[in-house]
């Protein structure tokens, strides 16, 4: 058995470090190390979909202020090689186990950091007696019953009812829980709904915890991935990527991503920043927040996207005014991003999420857009220095259009991601310096 | 709009057009703003290297708002603050909400609306 907690005590076994896991948008998780690490100066690690950080329990609520990660999660347990068998009846019975061996003093601790509950909240079962088999631990309810049973009854409950089982008194001083299972494997015996069930009735049995599936205040999530098991503690009950948008468009991108991307263009202070087909502005408005030193500026060929960007910086304004924090400055325009009434050589930084030819344009007009884009964007782009980072699923297209612009840039980084479904890529564009070219007029 | 978006933009969209800049902003009083915005003197002093000043003074002037602004650069401005804060003043804190901008070769008006300037040309200007 395993934790991986540091457990340096001072006193009483209490732990002072915590292992924080941050689901990341696939694709970005490396971007998302390095942004931790530069913010927190922690050990962070990658995973397929999330970073683990490893950081001081006291700081931990600070990884809410972080803009690249999705949700927030403590781990509480981590064991390689569970030894699963095969047989369904078994390795359930194996998961269930697990229950009284999860880090619950420290998940809990760091979870009232993050989630408000009127009571204190025990890390262990109140009851003098803790049975070794919990599957006939009648001892531990409240209530007697056949506990082969128990999961089944609790099932139903957890399905058919918000509220707890109707054997179950509702307990107003005790947390309502939810339990979930992520699973992904081929060989396992059991699939994620029996494990949730299982694992669930464990934990009530254990606290006696309320169970309510919507409106929990504690969600425990056990992760098995082949024969590695994972189990976490749920600390946002809504995505961090849920912020700074009120009016939304067609393919409004998400807060997390943009804020990736953006980490991928090294912004400098004092660099003109710009996304020409900003739709409802979801790239310049994470740029103007994170990186106020660089002047923002952005515009779209829709007369509605444009008034929806424009209200969505207001909109941000008015929060952080009464947050008492300065104002975001972003500078709309309204223009076509194939005919830009820009200066030559003056923006730094290109960035935006192209029309991926689903939603939003079509694959047709793709094929004359993008090269006409990346001609624009050369003309505008500083020499040199000068670096775009494009977003979109249209990947035969995108590449056609770079092949035909071959002399203005030169590849860079690139990345898969997955954006509502769709496999997009990541380019990185870095602009050459013509000195062989005719200067063009100013 | 601010002065700062204004240094950028140009004309020359136009068919044929290939001195479009600076243009020329047409705004009644009333529909410029003055909002406030945190100076950051490095921030002014790097943007003073990509800024084409003599368009700022004329903007600024245009408007009314180019009281205390030196007509030129002047030397060593990266440390001269003071210099730097009536910069910032007039590149960040003055706000366009309504108007025009004009091409200076065709005289082609585009209008501000908003604070947002309307660059699309219509299908013959192209």
């Amino acid at each position: 058995m395993a934790t991986s907690m540091k457990t340096s005590t001072k006193s009483e076994n209490i732990p002072v470090s915590c292992e924080i896991e941050g689901s990341v948008v696939t694709g970005f998780e490396k971007i998302a190390k390095d942004d931790i690490q530069d913010k927190f100066d922690c050990p962070v690690e990658t995973h397929r979909g999330h970073v683990t950080m490893t950081i001081p329990i006291c700081e931990s609520p600070n990884a809410l202020d972080l803009q690249c990660v999705d949700n927030l999660y403590v781990i509480i347990y981590q064991q390689e090689n569970m030894g699963f068998t095969g047989n369904k009846e078994e390795d359930l019975k194996t998961i269930r186990a697990i229950v009284p061996l999860l880090n619950w003093q420290l998940g809990l601790e760091v979870w009232s950091k993050f989630i408000e509950f009127l009571h204190p909240v025990a890390f262990e079962p109140q009851k003098l007696e803790v049975p070794e088999n919990l599957e006939s631990a009648s001892a531990i309810g409240p209530e007697d019953r056949d506990k082969t049973d128990t999961a089944t009854t609790d099932c139903q409950a957890q399905n058919d009812n918000e509220e707890t089982d109707t054997e179950n008194h509702y307990d107003p001083s005790l947390p309502k829980f939810r339990a979930s299972c992520n699973r992904t494997g081929s060989n396992h015996s059991f699939q994620s709904p029996d494990v949730s069930v299982q694992f669930g009735g464990a934990i009530q049995d254990y606290f006696g915890w309320n169970v309510d599936l919507k409106n929990h205040d504690i969600e425990v999530i056990v992760n098995i991935i082949d024969d590695t098991v994972r189990a976490t503690i749920a600390l946002t009950k809504s995505s961090l990527h849920r912020r700074d948008i009120t009016n939304f468009g067609q393919t409004t991108l998400r807060a997390t991503i943009a804020y990736n991307m953006l980490r991928m263009c090294a912004i400098q202070p004092g660099e003109v920043v710009c996304d020409p087909m900003c739709g409802t502005g979801a790239i310049p408005i994470q740029a103007a927040k994170n990186w106020s030193e660089a002047v923002h500026m952005c515009g779209d060929i829709q007369p509605a996207a444009v008034a929806k960007c424009q209200n969505n910086v207001n909109d941000v304004n008015s929060k952080r005014q009464l947050e008492g924090q300065t104002n975001i400055k972003v500078c709309i325009t309204r223009w076509d991003v194939t005919n830009l009434p820009l200066k030559d050589n003056c923006v730094d930084v290109f960035i935006t999420d192209l029309p991926f030819g689903k939603r939003s344009g079509s694959k047709f007009d793709n094929r004359k857009l993008y090269p006409d884009t990346l001609k624009e964007l050369a003309r505008v782009c500083k020499q040199g220095t000068g670096r775009i980072c494009l977003l979109t699923h249209d990947r035969r297209t995108i590449q056609r259009a770079m092949h035909s612009v071959s002399g203005l840039w030169k590849r860079g980084r690139f990345l898969w991601t997955n954006i509502g479904g769709l496999t997009a890529g990541v380019f990185m564009l870095h602009r050459l310096t013509q000195s062989n070219k005719q200067p063009t007029s100013t | 709009m601010k002065l700062i978006t204004h240094n950028m933009l140009t004309s020359n969209i136009i068919k044929g057009v290939t001195k479009g800049f600076p243009l020329k902003i047409v705004a009644p009083t009333d529909k410029v703003q003055i909002v406030e915005v945190d100076f950051n003197p490095e921030f002014t002093s790097r943007m003073m290297h990509k800024l084409d000043y003599d368009a700022l003074y004329t903007a600024a002037e245009t408007l009314g708002h180019s009281e205390g602004l030196p007509k030129e650069v002047v030397p060593d401005f990266e440390t001269n603050e003071e210099f730097l804060k009536k910069v910032h003043h007039v590149l960040m804190q003055i706000e366009v909400q309504e108007g025009e901008l004009v091409c200076p070769e065709t005289g082609r008006a585009f209008p501000i609306h908003n604070g947002i300037p309307n660059m699309l040309l219509k299908e013959d200007e192209v």
